[in-house]
């Protein structure tokens, strides 16, 4: 079972470039019946589909790591990435100097930046 | 008066008389220094050089007088919520000051340096010197001048010519330990800087008067604000983990920062604690702009700040600035006087808004400065104003060291305690969590909600929404109460609402097409998973940053040189982290049926085509991956729990070499989420109950325990396996040929039959080495061997 792709619109060609010949023999990437595709296998390691010996050796490293992951190895992945991402907050040099009047933000009651705790 | 705000207590001085009190405390109790005559003119509290005095002695109080300056001791009891009590402690410590009238004293935290200015007609830095025990050449305290002039500059300064001499001297210092870097703020808004090279060492590098600081900024832009009238009047440092090249902000008395850095002038072989030798302007920022200042909460007076007309660097909104304060990461405090009696200020109070700084709404744009600000009525006139948490840094480097976000459930939030003639306040930073669970209580209606919703959405982003709105549906919103404490929402409205927010502003799996067209790899691997799942990770992440990277336990030595194991994460902060996935696990396995991606198989029928279909897997895959590592972790905080309920000193010396090296090593990343983790944590389980079947303890309870709060460490046939090793050193202490200890051998054998596949060769050879040489052979120690070598992998390999 294949899905209708909405096509990509065409660029205009640059001089001396020429269009690709689509390629109609290309096996369709979603080939599986869905009735074998559920929940249940989903967390399993997903078999590849078989690729000739030259396709293999141009595919990327990280793929078949992808694949072999299991759910925590695979989620503790994605928390590194985060704390990674995290990580990247710029640094004050970055942004304190970009504009000399300041960006305030309108700040409604919501919004303050503090609270009063207590008066004694 | 004063704040000594880290140990939550006041002072204030009467003639020759000080008094400390606790302001957070309903009736605090009097702490006294009247033991000199002289009328006292400053009061500093600062940390001592390590090992001059008994380690109790956590901080020194530095009183000058108009005749002498006293160091007296200060030790302070603390608890989980603060400082109980403090006790002052004479220290026979003092260093005549007479002819001078001392207004400024600052210490250095790293150090223990402790330096003083002549507030009257000097700008001149002293230094008092103090040590354990006197010496040949040397007092126990003493005091040292560092700026050592000319005789003739200082008999030019004292001749007049008539004219009336206006005496420049100090009104402000501040350290930063960071880049060993002292700063003065003269009376003629002269900056200095001394590089504190050595210990002994005070050396001026750099100064700037503010006439060249008002030239710099002519530059760059020009405002009326700077003009000759505007003066210094704050210094505060930047330190180098919050900023490689900003060093100093200044604020006039026109309410402008000015940013300055400073720099050694030359590229190679220059770090943070080399002296710096020249320093410039590298940025000004202006007033908030002229606007209605009007709305105004009717409980706490707060008067919020709109932002309106487009030239803004002519704003007066902060003219006649007293004093201001800047904390990291950028939180500034501003107090102006509004009135020539000045008896009752008005605080500004801006802070970054991380959330916008981190996502520009136009990337080509890049990171921008954004703030949030407010006014405050103060009601009286400001005389101190202190930290009270320890001070902000979201990571120990500039980058990533203002990300308040990704510390709102991992550090408490800052605090700021401001005294006026009329009480102390204490004014605390709200979390962007605090702010979502606010906006939905004030709202106003379904329709306010979603309209707050969407803006949220635009300003923060969906992911952040998402990873905002969950931790508030799990209870990590607060807010201040009207007894003044500091209590978690469990408004049920709001929850439901963040709830409802949580799922419907989730987004969705996206399938990128053109990697799957590109590297035929399966589909599955090229869904993006929805911003949803980026809320859950973000959560997840913020929860467990502290503890992700560290290791579980450390090694130290006693006195006498025994092994000490300690954790080296408090037990207390596990448990939080804990409790708080735990609350996550039960939220998502309650609302599993309205989350795309945890709805199980029948979500699937309600995808239209097979892009629908791959990408609901991916997302599947994505979000179930996240939900067994949240089990993960909460079982594994319960084994750390466990372990650190037994004596892990012995736990860990019964491990063999490479063993107790590996458990050295393991993070809790390592114990959640690799393989080698979990069997390193067997390795402990086991170790832990060895110890209690050798000191003869209940192994069944131990091994109970262990099951019941993290299985996958210790599982039920573990727990029988325990349970017949303990049977038959029962049975080998009762001896062999007696009847209990033959029944103990019977009932070991039926037990080790029963587990006979989960034996390990290990277990099999030691408990047939038992029976072998207790005599118990009737042919069942041999079925046990046989059944156990048919079962497990040892008859598989032959």
């Amino acid at each position: 079972m294949s899905f209708a792709v909405p096509a990509t619109p065409q660029r205009p060609t640059p001089p001396g470039a020429f269009i690709n010949t689509p390629a109609p023999s290309r096996p369709p990437v979603f080939r599986a019946p869905s009735t074998t595709t559920s929940f249940q296998n989903v967390g399993q390691q997903q078999t590849q589909p078989s690729l000739a010996p030259t396709q293999q050796v141009a595919l990327p490293a990280t793929t078949s790591t992808a694949q072999t992951l299991t759910p925590i190895e695979r989620a503790a992945r994605t928390i590194n990435e985060t704390l990674t991402q995290e990580t990247r907050y710029p640094d004050l040099d970055t942004y304190v100097g970009r504009e000399h009047h300041p960006k305030f933000r309108p700040s409604h009651l919501e919004y303050l930046p503090f609270c009063r705790r207590y008066i004694l | 008066m004063g704040l000594f705000a880290e140990l939550n207590h006041a002072w204030i001085t009467i003639d020759n008389q000080l008094y400390l009190w606790d302001y957070t405390h309903p009736n605090p109790e009097l702490i006294g220094f009247e033991e000199q005559p002289n009328t006292i003119t400053a009061v500093k509290l600062v940390v001592p050089r390590p090992k001059v005095f008994v380690d109790s002695i956590s901080h020194l109080l530095v009183v000058a007088t108009i005749s002498d300056i006293y160091l007296i001791g200060v030790s302070c009891q603390r608890g989980p919520e603060g400082v109980h009590s403090v006790a002052l402690y004479q220290t026979r410590m003092h260093v005549s000051i007479k002819g001078m009238k001392v207004s400024c004293i600052e210490g250095s935290a790293k150090t223990g340096r402790i330096f003083f200015g002549d507030g009257r007609d000097s700008d001149d830095i002293y230094e008092i010197t103090y040590q354990q025990e006197e010496k040949w050449f040397a007092n126990r305290c003493a005091k040292i001048n560092h700026v050592s002039k000319p005789l003739t500059s200082t008999l030019l300064s004292t001749i007049s010519f008539g004219q009336k001499i206006v005496h420049e001297h100090v009104v402000q210092m501040a350290i930063d330990d960071t880049r060993n870097l002292l700063y003065t703020l003269s009376s003629s808004s002269t900056i200095r800087v001394f590089h504190m090279k050595t210990a002994n060492t005070l050396d001026c590098v750099i100064t700037r008067p503010l006439s060249s600081i008002k030239t710099m900024i002519g530059h760059m832009v020009r405002s009326e604000l700077l003009g000759p009238n505007a003066t210094l009047v704050s210094i505060d440092p930047i330190s180098a983990t919050e900023s490689a090249r900003l060093n100093l902000m200044a604020t006039t008395s026109t309410g402008c920062r000015i940013f300055l850095s400073a720099t050694s002038g030359t590229y190679y072989f220059s770090d943070s604690s080399s002296a710096p030798t020249s320093m410039q302007v590298h940025h000004v920022k202006f007033p908030p702009p002229e606007g209605h200042a009007s709305s105004q909460s009717p409980s706490s007076q707060l008067t919020t700040y709109q932002a309106a007309p487009p030239i803004a660097t002519n704003s007066k909104m902060l003219m006649m600035t007293r004093k201001a304060n800047r904390y990291a990461p950028g939180y500034f405090f501003c107090f102006v006087q509004r009135t020539q009696a000045g008896d009752n200020d008005l605080l500004f109070m801006s802070a970054p808004d991380s959330g916008r700084i981190a996502r520009p709404q136009e990337p080509a744009q890049g990171f921008r400065y954004m703030e949030l600000g407010h006014w405050l009525q103060l009601g009286g006139q400001m005389e101190d104003i202190g930290l009270v948490t320890p001070p902000f840094a979201a990571a120990p480097s500039p980058m990533g060291f203002g990300n308040e976000l990704a510390v709102q459930f991992d550090q408490p939030g800052s605090e700021i305690a401001i005294l006026t003639n009329t009480g102390v306040q204490t004014i605390r930073r709200r979390r962007l969590v605090d702010m979502f669970a606010s906006a939905i209580r004030y709202g106003g209606g379904e329709e306010g909600l979603e309209a707050e919703l969407r803006k949220f959405v635009r300003l923060y982003g969906r992911g952040e929404t998402s990873a905002t709105a969950l931790a508030v549906a799990c209870g990590q919103g607060s807010d201040v109460t009207p007894d003044a404490r500091v209590a978690k929402i469990t408004d049920h409205d709001i929850l439901e609402y963040a709830r409802k927010a949580f799922i419907e502003f989730g987004g969705k799996a996206q399938l990128n097409e053109n990697s799957v067209v590109d590297n035929s790899a399966s589909a599955i691997d090229n869904v993006r998973p929805s911003p949803r799942h980026e809320g859950i990770a973000l959560y997840i992440s913020r929860l467990v940053r502290s503890i992700w990277k560290s290791p579980i336990l450390k090694e130290g030595s006693t006195p006498i040189g025994g092994l000490t194991v300690a954790p080296a994460v408090q037990l207390l902060k596990l448990q939080s982290i804990q409790r708080d996935l735990t609350h996550l696990q039960e939220f998502l396995d309650a609302n599993k049926s309205f989350i795309d991606g945890l709805a199980g198989p029948e979500a699937l029928g309600r995808a239209a085509t097979k892009q629908d279909e791959v990408e609901l897997q991916g997302e599947n895959r994505a979000l179930t991956s996240l939900v067994q590592l949240i089990g993960s972790v909460i079982e594994g905080i319960s084994f750390v729990l466990v372990l650190f309920d037994e004596r892990v000193d012995e736990i860990v010396l019964s491990l063999s070499d490479t063993s107790r090296q590996r458990v050295r090593e393991l993070t809790f990343e390592g114990l959640f989420c690799s393989p080698n983790g979990k069997e390193l944590a067997k390795e402990l389980v086991k170790a832990i109950v060895n110890r209690n079947i050798a000191k003869g303890s209940n192994v069944e309870t131990i091994a109970e325990a262990l099951r019941r709060r993290c299985g996958s460490f210790c599982s039920s046939e573990d727990v029988v396996i325990f349970k017949a090793q303990e049977q038959l050193k029962k049975a080998s202490e009762a001896g062999a040929n007696t009847e209990s200890g033959r029944m103990l051998l019977n009932e070991s054998l039926k037990l080790f039959e029963k587990v006979a596949a989960s034996l390990s060769m290990e277990h099999l050879e030691w408990a047939v080495k038992q029976y072998v040489s207790m005599a118990f052979y009737a042919g069942k120690s041999i079925s046990l061997l046989i059944i156990g070598c048919f079962s497990n992998d040892f008859y598989r390999s032959y």
